[in-house]
């Protein structure tokens, strides 16, 4: 069951709910934090979720950040994490793929219908890797 | 020796001028005096020393003839002839009374037996009578046919020279008696007519005293030698009787000979005996075979021609003195004036112009005094135009001065080689310089400006075609959070007639106005972030509807949906937009350029957009190319915007039931893409500012037709940053064609 799991890290209320509801939907069991630092505990606590879907902008500790030290801890290196955001800088995303992330998706780009296809899309590429 | 002629003063130098002048004839006239007037004097001196000889000759010759002529003249008369004893005592007595000189005299008969002798004291008794055949004088008298016999001469206890004469006595036959005689015409006569022989002596004091009492100049003087060498008379009378020490030339050539027929008449000049310089003859008396000596000293001759000397030295010194007084008077004549003019000279030089001074002379310095006075004048007058000039200048510069110092831009002249001639207070500030060290400096190394992180050199931006009454911005100081951005602009100047300012450059700080922009675009970009946030939630939530509850909703509330949806997509093209153009502005919109096949790119967009078109009533159409095009080379996400952009205005600009039709050309370098459809067409005036940042055809609002403004904007953007280029046609009510070209691979 724990290879179902979805962790989500996202501070925006309404999205956090929309994206569990959605996730659970479609068979994920999701543990979800609103900031970064617990972001940060989740991912530590289960390294064998199928993924992590990260905000960037959040509070507490930078999406980026929470990144960083998911690659630093040898338990959480290998978890796939996907960014999901609305900030678009070029620059932001170059450095999360480049520090190890899975894809980096804008939110605004996509329903939550198509968000969770897209994770669905994405995690067997994952597995292959 | 000329350095220190030339420090002394002028009438200084007038004055060893006129002195060395006058001197110099006195110095080169007592030099050729002296080397001519010791050879004319040595030559007069030979000819007075050569005139002695021979008249002290002459003397002597006269003298031995006297006494000769009167032997002869005894030995010829009557008395003697007759040997009458008696008549030969009163002929010799009157004989010996008539010539003091004579001292004793006597008659020898042929056999040499003396008959009678007469001496100063009267007639010699018979016992002092005595046979003279075995003499020399007896013999020469008698068997040489009567030859005058002149003895050597004998000195007596008293030294006192005399000498013995003989001559034959005789009477020819028929010869007439001899009045007078002479060498000449004595009648030679033959032996047996000899009767007897006159013998006498002949004191030669008188004689020789006389030849002592010669003088020749100063120290010279004639004396006597016999062939022998010996002196027979001296002023030195000791020498009398010597032989004469080796020395004289003229004496040894003469004994050489042993005859003075040798003698040449020649003056020599030689040493004599006494080892002294001088000049001697010798003459010869040929009688007696003596020599007469003449010397002279040379230091005669030199001690009379310092003697002239000596007397033409005042006669030297008189016009001396009176060109040292003229040149004296004379050089104060000049100096006196110039040193006047010297004076006017450094007044006129300090720019007292009005100085009086005055100049007696009506020469040169006179002439000079008048254009000192002209040039003083003149002088004065420019330098009051000058003043004035000078005034108008500084005050029009004060006030260029003072209107360049209070313009806010920085302004900097350069010459020809970029070098800074000038800069403003502004300038200084903009670079932290001060004009003092910057100035002549080439403005390179004094500023360093950049362009993003390449430096550029003002000196480029100068010589760059384009780049003349255009702004160029640089950033200048390389500390990030300090540096400076500048607007620059380069003029250049026209009139470079005989100026040195050839740029003229302008800059205008806009830090603080790109520091805003930054802040906006900033801003912009942060509000469209955050406005991303609330849209996803929306969308999110309303899509919801869509798949499950959608069926439960009534028709109305479908409707509301929807135009929530819609609206929300709007919001989200507006937030994409500005962030689109906000990247554009800060210059971050990245672009990922591929090889792509073009076609597809048309195709794929045509293709999405189909449905919209679909609702508006409007047919879409692509027309196929005659060949297959070629790959051309862009960011086909951005392209595609573009492609979307122009065709979605073109579809919601065209009313219902118009066309839009969508070609390519291909070109050499590129492929150009047009778009044309049949709306309402776009006003001429509005077509130079269709690219522009939220420009928008007045009225397209009040048609309905959406839109932010930007497409275009972003639209040139994307292309432009292909190196690219857009374009458009249009005729109202007819329709537009906007075009658009992409670089082939």
């Amino acid at each position: 069951m724990s290879e179902e799991t979805i962790l989500l890290v996202e501070d925006e209320m309404f999205l956090r709910e929309l994206y569990t509801i959605m996730l659970q939907k479609g068979g994920y069991t999701v543990i979800v934090a609103e900031d970064g630092e617990k972001g940060l505990e989740i991912g530590l606590a289960n390294p064998h979720a199928k993924v992590m879907l990260l905000d960037v902008m959040l509070p507490k500790m930078h999406g980026v950040e929470v990144l960083k030290n998911l690659k630093k801890h040898d338990k959480t290196k290998h978890m796939p994490v996907i960014m999901l955001s609305n900030l678009s800088e070029e620059s932001v995303i170059q450095e999360a793929l480049g520090i190890g992330a899975e894809a980096y998706l804008v939110k605004v780009n996509f329903t939550p219908q198509q968000l969770i296809e897209k994770v669905k899309e994405l995690i067997p590429v994952i597995k292959t890797k | 020796m000329l350095k220190v002629f030339s420090r002394l003063k002028l009438r200084e130098k007038i004055l060893i001028a006129s002195i060395v002048i006058a001197t110099i004839p006195f110095i080169v006239t007592n030099v050729f005096w002296y080397i001519n007037g010791l050879n004319v004097a040595r030559d007069s001196s030979k000819q007075v020393v050569q005139q002695t000889a021979n008249q002290a000759a002459q003397q002597i010759n006269e003298f031995l003839n006297t006494k000769l002529l009167g032997f002869l003249s005894h030995s010829q008369g009557a008395a003697l002839v007759s040997g009458d004893r008696k008549l030969i005592q009163n002929d010799l007595s009157s004989f010996l009374l008539q010539d003091p000189d004579i001292t004793t005299v006597s008659v020898a008969s042929a056999s040499g037996q003396e008959v009678v002798k007469i001496d100063t004291t009267g007639v010699l008794p018979t016992n002092a009578l005595s046979n003279v055949s075995a003499t020399g004088a007896f013999k020469t008298a008698t068997f040489q046919y009567g030859k005058e016999y002149i003895g050597p001469i004998q000195f007596d206890k008293n030294n006192n020279p005399s000498i013995i004469i003989a001559v034959p006595i005789a009477y020819p036959q028929n010869a007439p008696i001899l009045q007078t005689f002479t060498s000449e015409n004595v009648i030679p006569r033959k032996a047996g007519e000899i009767t007897g022989v006159l013998i006498g002596t002949v004191k030669l004091n008188r004689l020789f005293e006389n030849i002592n009492t010669i003088k020749v100049g100063e120290s010279g003087f004639v004396y006597i030698i016999d062939n022998q060498g010996t002196i027979l008379t001296h002023k030195d009378g000791t020498l009398i009787g010597n032989k004469l020490p080796a020395g004289n030339t003229e004496i040894e050539e003469f004994l050489q000979a042993g005859s003075l027929a040798q003698d040449d008449g020649i003056v020599h000049e030689t040493k004599n005996s006494a080892a002294q310089d001088v000049l001697s003859t010798s003459t010869l008396i040929s009688r007696t075979g003596w020599g007469v000596i003449v010397e002279q000293p040379l230091s005669d001759i030199a001690a009379d021609i310092y003697q002239i000397q000596q007397m033409a030295i005042p006669v030297f010194m008189l016009p001396l003195i009176v060109v040292f007084i003229i040149s004296f008077i004379f050089s104060k004549r000049i100096t006196g004036p110039l040193k006047n003019l010297v004076k006017a000279a450094e007044h006129i030089g300090k720019g007292d112009f009005d100085y009086k001074f005055s100049v007696n002379s009506n020469d040169e310095l006179g002439t000079l005094a008048t254009a000192y006075r002209q040039m003083a004048a003149n002088l004065k007058q420019s330098r009051d135009t000058l003043q004035i000039e000078r005034n108008s200048l500084e005050l029009e510069r004060n006030t260029l001065a003072s209107v360049l110092s209070n313009i806010d831009d920085g302004v900097l002249a350069l010459d020809n080689d970029f070098r800074i001639i000038f800069l403003n207070q502004a300038a200084e500030d903009i670079f932290s310089l001060k004009a003092s060290d910057a100035t002549h400096k080439q403005i390179d190394t004094v500023i360093k400006l950049k362009s993003e992180i390449k430096e550029v050199t003002i000196a480029s931006l100068c010589e760059a075609p384009g780049s003349k009454h255009k702004d160029t911005i640089l950033t200048y100081g390389s500390d990030k959070n300090d540096h400076k951005v500048l607007a620059i602009r380069v003029s250049k100047s026209s009139h470079v007639v005989g100026a040195q300012l050839k740029y003229l450059i302008t800059v205008h700080d806009v830090t603080k106005v790109q520091q805003l922009e930054e802040m906006k675009l900033d801003f912009v970009s942060m509000a469209a972030h955050e406005l991303r946030t609330p849209l996803t939630a929306i969308r999110g939530y309303v899509s919801m509807f869509n798949d499950e509850k959608g069926g439960k909703l009534t028709k109305d509330q479908k409707l509301f949906i929807s135009r929530i949806n819609l609206s929300a997509e709007h919001l989200m093209a507006l937030v994409e937009n500005m962030l689109n153009v906000s990247r554009i502005e800060r210059g971050v919109l990245t672009m990922d350029m591929r090889p792509t096949k073009w076609q597809d790119v048309i195709n794929e967009n045509v293709e999405e957009l189909l449905n919209r078109a679909k609702e508006r009533k409007i047919s879409i159409s692509v027309i196929k190319p005659n060949k297959q095009l070629s790959e051309v080379l862009v960011d086909k996400f951005r392209i595609s915007q573009v492609v979307i952009n122009l065709i979605t205005n073109a579809i919601n600009y065209t009313p219902a039931g118009g066309k839009v039709v969508i070609w390519t050309e291909e070109k050499e370098h590129e492929i150009i893409t047009h778009i044309q459809d049949t709306g309402h067409g776009i006003p001429k005036q509005a077509l130079p500012h269709l690219f522009s940042k939220f420009f928008r055809v007045s009225g397209s609002l009040e048609q309905g037709s959406k839109g932010t403004g930007l497409g275009l904007y972003i639209s040139k953007s994307i292309v432009t940053s292909h190196k690219g280029k857009i374009w458009v046609t249009s005729e109202i009510n007819k329709g537009s064609t906007f075009s658009f070209s992409v670089p082939k691979a």
